[in-house]
């Protein structure tokens, strides 16, 4: 019977968590239940949650990825290029002078611009998977290296500086409210509708699973594994390249230092939401959940104006705390 | 009898590991509708058989023909294609996934949009757990189940395939009395949709209960194929065991007359592997256990070792219980294991042959604050002549030793060390013959220093020539234990089957 | 000697070999570019400034050695710096920043600061091996904490000044020669012999290579993970201890993103991934070559972000060079 009750409660816990801290907040904020900082909440969380759906598909596998703040950054710089004519002329930084230059002169008409954008994200995110499966290294180790090659490469292309001005479809994609809701939650909205699809619905997916679950079993069923385990890496540097499109659009700019740490956010929130680091288990309905406890502490810890410094100390405890939780239950289930 | 189709036809078929030929020319012909058991002692090559006819392995020579045609299986994927179905015998399940997601792992069914259709999907795998009567919900997390719950999971899975061939690779070893006799109402009905079935169990009564024809291996070759009506118990046992020369046993003169047991394991239980074990061994007595491989025995090594919780039990050592929590208690104690795995658990195969000796008795080896590496040279260079290990010097990585001389390396851990209790798990595994004789005399020289000893081993003469009593063990129970006077192959074979001596 | 070098076995190996071979080109470039070079002056100056990340990528040879990770050396660098200065500026939070005002004596500062820094090294060890969290998992949870607490109890702030006793550990020569590098090859010499001579090092590398086979000889492999995070912990907390006397401030954002160059220094010093394979002088050899690697990089006058982005890839070079050969998915172990 006990059994049975610790499973409902792993089953239904993240969401009782989640309704209760919502009504923490309330009670501690009066700000909380307003329309505006219900949106603010929202947009905000949705950064995250797109990072973290392409996390999802990550943790899965029993990988992670560290590059994803950095493809950020290096992604919104990247579209900020793009919108100056001067992508092919990646030179020395005396050259870049491009304070005030708020004139777009686009290399690639609207939509390929993004494409182009979300191609190299996943490309970038390819590398990774390649790498760690070809040579068998933790995709943690490789994407960490990739981390800091990417930010460098971001944050040398334009010395450091933004480059401002971006056309309005973008900042639509930030700022735009069809019927009251914040496009960026209706863009995580949408990809988590697709990430669902993929996961769930096709074959795909449930092979991502089985082979997170127990690469030999897979193999044993007639998988071949490698696939599996080079994709998911591809959607989170794709996914991140989107949310570095958007942070254009938010900030008016391309900004090659945005995302620095945002990695760990969304590890965190798949975590909460109940994935194991191990694979194989783990779903975006979680990750959402996830999400948005992840940006409720956020946006209360905001409310109640703590400093950004104890936020940062209470992110390392959540994720320790989340991780320790699920070692403690599985210890428990596997000694059945 | 009418002349039943022959489906499956393997012939020659050769596969060498390396240092071991794993089957030697073995034909294989399994008819429709037929129930074709495998039977052999353990590394007779039944598993690296059904492992070519599942694709895992490929073989060396041999051909393979479906329905008379040459098939060349490349992976497990293509073996299913084709319609061979393999229900292996360690489950390779994904424990945080659903019964029905497991049934159709990898083939799940699919809608018009292409998308998984999971009404369908827990419809079907509704379907196929009715049809061999298994009162699951599909919709259950796997890992869930109980484990013969689980295993039934896997025999809808294996019949879900629809496959012409079903391997069905030991799939009675943890299933409860009741699911056993729906699992051969199951094989009957598939025998009679003209489905050619392929059993391996270790049980006779089973093979004579359900089988049509049984093939025996030994040593990886074929010894023959009969069908089951023209066999008798004892003529299965014969053909399992064979005619080798029985290796003389040497009396062991070392035992306490009055054998007073120095040893003792009372009650002892962990899983259902190790249940309700007793024994006793006194001193210079070496004490055999036999039983087939998931029998119990390397599980009984390790709870008694610590290596593994114990459920319930006591270990005695010269009349008083003591407490053992783990592998470093009982060698506190005066008790080792040198485990069946050498590679993967008796030795660092990076380290020196010196590193590897020295290991557990590293203490002794200390000057007055850093280690001596004049004596750790010289202890390991004593043990190494004394066992006679063959290698340039002690300095030799032991990963580039034959399996012999590891064997030796992992036995001069711990005889260096004045222990009185050793237990040996499959000590002769994978050597040659001359060096399993030095092994067993190493392990007949402990004896002799009064050493109390458990020698577990699945070859019968082996056990048979060095063992003072014998243990079987059976489905985690210890079901007999015979004096050496009157062990014989035959009672071993029987009582190691479930069976009692015929 | 001889009796040693059999023990640790002869399996001749090309590839320290080749790594020296690196380290030389390395030496010819950078000797080719930079005139002065190959002086004394330079040499010394060069060991101190590889002796910081010579610390942390001492405990990290621990680390990797018992078969694990660590990405918590880095804050728990900076963490020491920032409590070396807010303990001699005591004042701060009355409200005098820039006069000295000791909490304690400062070798008592040290010892507490080295106690904290072994302290955080130990719970990350606890967090893995009793709660089971992956090692990487655990240490970056432990990572954000750690930098976060850092930022929190100094504010964001740095904190200029420290006394003379601090000053002299990152600054003081003795001699020709730079304190810090003293120290620092007095820690690797120790370290050496406790890994080569005591029992704890024979343990600590059968745990790495092999905890089943460690377990059944009668070693307890959990105990030398944790004893390594501790190890680890001590020397990233002695790092940031001198990295503060060097900088003369405690500076919360010191020493961001070196838990990778040192792993990556211990990974090209040649200790496997796969953990019981490698030693702390190899880690010399790898910090060296990654300092050098630093060191002709801003030779060439290129700014601190490229930098980066060239280290990125070097390290993951490295690193995958490294892991050839290793068992298949022995970093994967969780």
């Amino acid at each position: 019977m006990k059994g049975k009750a610790l499973s409902l409660l792993s089953d239904y816990g993240l969401f009782v968590i989640l309704v209760i801290l919502v009504a923490i907040s309330a009670l501690l904020s009066p700000l909380f239940f307003t329309a505006a900082n219900l949106k603010n909440f929202i947009s905000q969380a949705s950064y995250n949650g797109i990072l973290s759906v392409g996390m999802t598909f990550v943790i899965l596998i029993g990988g992670i990825d560290l590059s994803v703040g950095s493809i950020v950054g290096f992604a919104s710089i990247l579209y900020g290029t793009l919108m100056h004519g001067n992508f092919f002329t990646f030179m020395p930084n005396e050259i870049f002078i491009y304070k005030g230059a708020t004139v777009l002169t686009p290399i690639l008409p609207l939509p390929f611009d993004i494409i182009f954008v979300l191609l190299i994200g996943g490309l970038l995110g390819f590398l990774n998977g390649v790498i760690s499966s070809r040579f068998h290294i933790h995709s943690f180790i490789v994407s960490l290296c990739m981390m800091i090659f990417v930010r460098g490469l971001a944050v040398s292309y334009t010395n450091g500086q933004p480059l401002f001005g971006v056309p309005d479809s973008i900042s639509y994609l930030a700022y735009g409210e069809p019927l009251g809701i914040p496009m960026p939650a209706i863009v995580w909205l949408i990809i988590c509708i697709i990430a669902v699809w993929i996961l769930k619905y096709t074959r795909f997916g449930r092979r991502i699973y089985a082979v997170g679950g127990d690469e030999e079993a897979a193999r044993l069923s007639g998988i071949q594994p490698s696939l599996y385990q080079i994709f998911p890496l591809i959607v989170s540097g794709l996914l991140a390249a989107a949310v570095g499109i958007i942070m254009s659009g938010r900030m008016g700019c391309g900004d090659p230092k945005i995302g620095e740490g945002w990695q760990t956010d969304a590890i965190a929130a798949v975590v909460i939401g109940g994935a194991s680091l191990s694979g194989g288990k783990g779903g975006i309905g979680g990750t959402i959940i996830g999400v948005l406890i992840m940006g409720l502490i956020n946006n209360v810890m905001n409310l109640l104006e703590i400093d950004a410094y104890p936020q940062q100390m209470a992110k390392g405890i959540i994720i320790i705390a989340a991780l320790a939780i699920q070692g403690v239950f599985s210890a428990r289930n596997s000694n059945d | 009898m009418t002349e039943q189709r022959v489906i499956l036809e393997a012939r020659g078929i050769n596969k060498s590991f390396p240092g071991v030929k794993a089957l030697d020319n073995v034909d294989l012909f399994i008819k429709a509708g037929e129930v074709h058991c495998l039977a052999g002692e353990n590394g007779a090559g039944k598993s690296t058989l059904i492992e070519i006819l599942g694709g895992t392995y490929q073989m060396d020579s041999g051909e393979l023909l479906l329905n008379n045609q040459i098939i060349n299986l490349q992976n497990p994927k293509h073996a299913q294609e084709l319609g061979i179905a393999v229900l292996h015998q360690e489950l390779p399940i994904l424990r945080d996934l659903t019964v029905a997601e497991n049934l159709f792992l990898g083939r799940q069914p699919r809608s018009r949009f292409g998308l998984v259709d999971y009404r369908k999907m827990y419809k079907d795998a509704k379907k196929w757990l009715d049809i061999i009567s298994a009162d699951i919900n599909p919709r259950t997390i796997l890992g869930r189940l109980s484990v013969s719950k689980q295993q039934l999971v896997s025999i809808a899975k294996s019949i879900s395939l629809e496959a012409q061939i079903i391997i069905l690779d030991e799939p009675s070893a943890v299933l409860t009395d009741v699911e056993l006799k729906r699992l051969f109402a199951i094989i009957a009905s598939l025998k009679a949709e003209g489905k050619g079935i392929i059993y391996i169990s270790h049980r006779l009564e089973e093979i004579f209960e359900i089988g049509d024809q049984v093939t025996v291996l030994r040593n990886g070759k074929l010894v023959g194929s009969e069908p089951i009506q023209n066999l008798n118990r004892a003529d299965l046992v014969k053909m399992l065991v064979g005619h080798e020369v029985l290796e003389s046993y040497i009396a062991n003169q070392s035992i306490d007359k009055n054998r007073t047991p120095v040893f003792e394991v009372n009650g002892l239980n962990h899983g259902h592997l190790v249940r309700n074990i007793n024994l006793k061994v006194s001193s210079g007595e070496i004490f055999g256990i036999y039983g087939l491989v998931g029998s119990g025995r390397t599980e009984l090594a390790r709870a008694i070792i610590g290596a593994d919780r114990i459920n319930s039990g006591q270990i005695i050592l010269d009349k008083k219980k003591v407490c053992i929590k783990s592998p470093a208690d009982a060698i506190g104690y005066g008790i080792c294991l040198v485990p069946e795995d050498r590679k993967g658990q008796g030795l660092l195969l990076e380290k020196s042959i010196s590193e590897n000796i020295s290991l557990p008795s590293l203490k002794s080896l200390k000057g007055k604050l850093l280690l001596n590496y004049g004596k750790i040279s010289k202890y390991s260079d004593e043990y190494m002549k004394k066992l006679r290990i063959i290698a340039s010097d002690s300095g030799q990585t032991v990963k580039y030793l034959s399996g012999g001389n590891q064997q030796k390396v992992v036995l001069a851990k711990w005889i260096g060390m004045n222990l009185r209790v050793f237990i040996f798990d499959e000590p002769t595994r994978g050597i040659d013959v001359g060096a399993k004789e030095e092994i067993r005399n190493l392990i007949r020289d402990l004896a002799r220093d009064k050493k109390s000893i458990i020698f577990i081993s699945s070859e019968i003469p082996e056990i048979l020539s060095i063992a003072d009593r014998i243990g079987i063990m059976h489905e985690g129970r210890m079901i007999a234990i015979l004096d050496r006077s009157d062990a014989t192959k035959e009672k071993l074979v029987a009582y190691s089957m479930g069976g009692i001596a015929v | 000697m001889n009796r040693l070098a059999k023990y640790i076995s002869h399996d001749s190996d090309l590839s320290i070999i080749l790594r020296y071979v690196v380290l030389l080109i390395l030496i010819v470039v950078a000797s080719i570019m930079a005139p002065g070079f190959i002086s004394m002056q330079n040499m010394l100056n060069l060991l101190r400034s590889f002796s910081f990340l010579g610390f942390i990528s001492i405990g990290m040879t621990f680390v990797i050695l018992s078969g694990g990770i660590d990405l918590s050396v880095a804050a728990i660098l900076a963490f020491s710096g920032v409590l070396l200065g807010l303990f001699q500026h005591w004042g701060i939070y009355l409200g005098h920043v820039d006069t000295l005002s000791l909490l304690a004596p400062t070798p008592i500062l040290f010892l507490i600061i080295l106690s904290i820094g072994s302290i955080f090294g130990l719970i990350n060890g606890l967090l893995i091996t009793k709660l089971r969290i992956a090692d990487f998992a655990a240490t970056l949870g432990s990572m954000i904490f750690i930098r976060g607490f850092a930022f929190a109890i100094s504010g964001g702030r740095s904190i200029f000044n420290l006394d003379g006793m601090a000053l002299f550990l990152g600054r003081g020569m003795v001699g020709p020669v730079p304190f810090v590098a003293i120290l620092f090859f007095i820690s690797v010499i120790i370290c050496s012999i406790i890994l080569r001579y005591t029992i704890f090092g024979k343990r600590l590398y059968a745990t790495g290579e092999n905890p089943i086979v460690a377990r059944l000889s009668g070693i307890n492999p959990q105990k030398y993970k944790i004893i390594a995070y501790t190890i680890s912990g001590f020397f990233a907390s002695l790092a940031g201890i001198c990295m503060a006397g060097r900088l003369n401030v405690g500076e919360p954002r010191v020493a961001e993103g070196w838990e990778l160059d040192a792993i990556a220094a211990v990974v090209i010093g040649g200790t496997s991934f796969a953990g019981g394979k490698g030693g702390v002088i190899n880690t010399v050899l790898g910090v060296i070559i990654i300092g050098l690697i630093r060191n002709i990089l801003s030779l060439l006058g290129i700014l601190p972000d490229p930098q980066e982005m060239i280290m990125g890839i070097v390290l993951l070079f490295a690193i995958v060079i490294g892991s050839l050969g290793t068992r298949k998915g022995s970093l994967a172990r969780v």
